[in-house]
């Protein structure tokens, strides 16, 4: 049934934009929203573009390549830097991604992540998400944000950064040539 | 005493006057037209921009999120699919959603949609830097056949609170069927906003149910005349509306929400960030933008190319002059200047008067544009995008002006002081 489900999903996500995401190698997703002192940003990949395989590590190297990408996810810091001036804390941050051996059981899980599961599905595509919410002190000095991610993850060819924040909601395509996301509205 | 070489290049022009006055119209033509393009571009963006203000997820049938977007809001286009009211009920349910304002478009009056809602769009609707609507004269809709008109609805009829009109089925025009049988009470008359609601008719929700309580199949049933008091009694909850505005109680929940909507069980809906989907919406019309763009550039060419033939065949004419000039003592590298400077004096004359063209086109034309297609227009000061193009103009002028003092100093060593009549 589940499968079904994600199969259904897929089928229709070129069109649902910001819905679970085509999963297409090379593209990666950063949803970023800014409401008063919060911030959430969530982060979405084909597993692919993180570590270059997409089934469970089968060797010692791919077990590390998982563990590093995992433990560089879980720090928001080395994957885009928010301006000094907002003076943004991390104050939670979730990762779900398939195959980890530290991988939480769904229950524990949020349900809005289900899909960035596919635990154990060695023929299929395998997603990243992770959430990261932070406090700023400074909001309205959140003019931008620079993708380090795309120079971490070199397999991320295409960023696509949705925003939602005071100033108004975009879309907009980055790639390593292009790796600072305005948070302000261009026409 | 030497006059100063501009000066010179000045009398000299003035000599001419009438060739140089055609050169600058052709130079200012092109101009014009480069910053006309350029200004409706920017303006057309954010007349759209504007009207999506306010409005955190636009919810509709699984389509693109362009077409929601467009029909939703613009008008433009038509719906797939409705979305069920049961569906819409869940989802404004849902504990993030603040408030949830149903649209349901189908009807015309005259060839302005009619637009079905309930009274919390005139609460909730936002446009510009979050202003509400304003309404000009009366009220809201409060029963169910009264209705509320636009501006541009307003003015081009005449509407004025009180008065009576009868909205047609489906698009209207020629023959198409009327709810002549409905007559709907006009109460209040919406303030301008520059937003589609200028071009629409609004009433209730139950209204649009009432006006075809006793249809069937896109015609009213022959007979089955319901008197108006009667309609009250039935149910007139929709069974489905064309789409909904939602507006969230934090910001930062809009993609969870839009999740839930995206994987709503019941029915393939679709939720959209209505600015970020314009943004889509804008880099899809890009390649038609830059086509748009260089067809102008291309003219601005042609308008440079003229100045230079002007410049280059008027040489012919003037062996005589630079000829004496020449013999007063002017080197050919004076000449060389000279002619160049003359070029640039018409490329910048026609440049300032392409810029005043474009702003009396805007000044006179904004008004027709926007009754006709909604689209304002700000005569301003020019931009940083097109102090730019001014700048590239007057660079390529520079670069254009150099052929004829090329010519006239080759000209001037060639011939020097020989001149055969």
């Amino acid at each position: 049934m589940r499968n079904k489900v994600i199969g259904l999903l897929l089928g229709v996500s070129g069109v649902v934009h910001a819905g679970p995401p085509a999963h297409e190698h090379g593209v990666a997703e950063l949803r970023i929203a800014l409401d008063g002192r919060s911030l959430l940003v969530e982060f979405e990949s084909p597993l692919d573009n993180l570590v270059g395989f997409e089934h469970a590590p089968r060797t010692i190297g791919q077990r590390k390549a998982l563990q590093e990408a995992e433990a560089r996810i879980g720090e928001p810091a080395g994957l885009f830097r928010l301006p000094q001036a907002a003076a943004c804390v991390a104050r939670e941050v979730e990762v779900a991604s398939p195959f980890s051996d530290a991988d939480p059981d769904e229950g524990t899980h949020d349900h809005e992540h289900r899909y960035g599961h596919r635990e154990g599905d060695d023929s299929g595509h395998a997603d990243v998400h992770a959430a990261y919410r932070f406090e700023c002190a400074n909001p309205d000095a959140l003019d931008a944000v620079e993708l380090e991610l795309l120079r971490v993850f070199p397999g991320i060819r295409s960023l696509r950064v949705h925003s939602a924040t005071p100033r108004g909601q975009s879309s907009l395509r980055f790639g390593p040539d292009r790796a600072r996301a305005p948070l302000r509205v261009a026409l | 005493m030497r006059a100063p070489l501009w000066h010179l290049a000045w009398r000299s022009l003035a000599n001419r006057s009438l060739t140089v006055a055609l050169t600058v119209l052709a130079v200012a033509i092109s101009v014009a037209m480069l910053l006309g393009v350029e200004r409706l571009r920017q303006d057309a963006r954010e007349g759209f921009a504007r009207t999506v203000s306010g409005t955190d997820l636009i919810v509709g049938a699984r389509s693109g999120p362009v077409q929601l977007l467009l029909y939703s809001i613009f008008h433009l286009g038509d719906a797939t699919n409705n979305v069920s009211w049961r569906s819409l009920q869940s989802i404004a349910a849902h504990p993030q959603v603040a408030w949830l304002v149903p649209l349901s478009l189908g009807d015309t009056h005259r060839g302005f949609r009619v637009v079905g809602t309930s009274r919390a769009f005139f609460e909730h609707y936002r446009h510009g830097r979050g202003r509400t609507l304003a309404f000009e004269q009366g009220r809201a809709f409060d029963g169910v056949f009264e209705a509320v008109v636009g501006a541009e609805v307003a003015a081009r009829h005449g509407y004025v609170p009180g008065q009576r009109i009868v909205v047609s089925h489906g698009a209207g025009g020629l023959g198409s069927a009327e709810h002549d049988d409905r007559p709907f009470t006009i109460t209040g008359v919406l303030a301008r906003s520059g937003t589609p609601v200028d071009r629409s008719v609004l009433v209730s929700l139950e209204a649009i149910e009432a006006i075809h309580l006793n249809w069937s199949g896109g015609v009213r049933m022959p007979g089955l005349d319901l008197p108006a008091e009667r309609i009250e009694r039935f149910d007139l909850t929709p069974k489905a509306v064309t789409a909904a505005l939602v507006g969230l109680k934090s910001r930062t929940a809009v993609f969870s929400v839009q999740r839930h909507v995206n994987d709503f069980r019941d029915e393939p809906l679709l939720a959209i960030l209505p600015g970020a989907t314009l943004q889509q919406l804008w880099s899809m019309l890009a390649i038609a933008e830059r086509a748009l763009l260089a067809v102008s550039a291309l003219v601005v060419v042609a308008g440079l190319a003229a100045l230079v033939a002007v410049m280059v065949a008027g040489l012919n004419e003037r062996r005589r002059e630079l000829a004496i000039l020449r013999a007063l003592g002017a080197g050919p590298g004076r000449i060389f200047v000279l002619l160049a400077l003359e070029s640039q004096f018409i490329a910048v004359l026609g440049c300032a008067t392409g810029l005043a063209l474009v702003h009396t086109g805007i000044l006179v034309g904004a008004p027709w544009l926007e009754a006709r297609f909604g689209l304002e227009l700000q005569a301003g000061w020019p931009g940083s995008s097109e102090w730019r193009m001014l700048a590239f103009v007057l660079l390529a002028a520079a670069v254009a002006s150099l052929v004829p003092g090329w010519r006239a100093w080759r000209q001037s060593l060639a011939e020097g002081m020989t001149i055969r009549i």
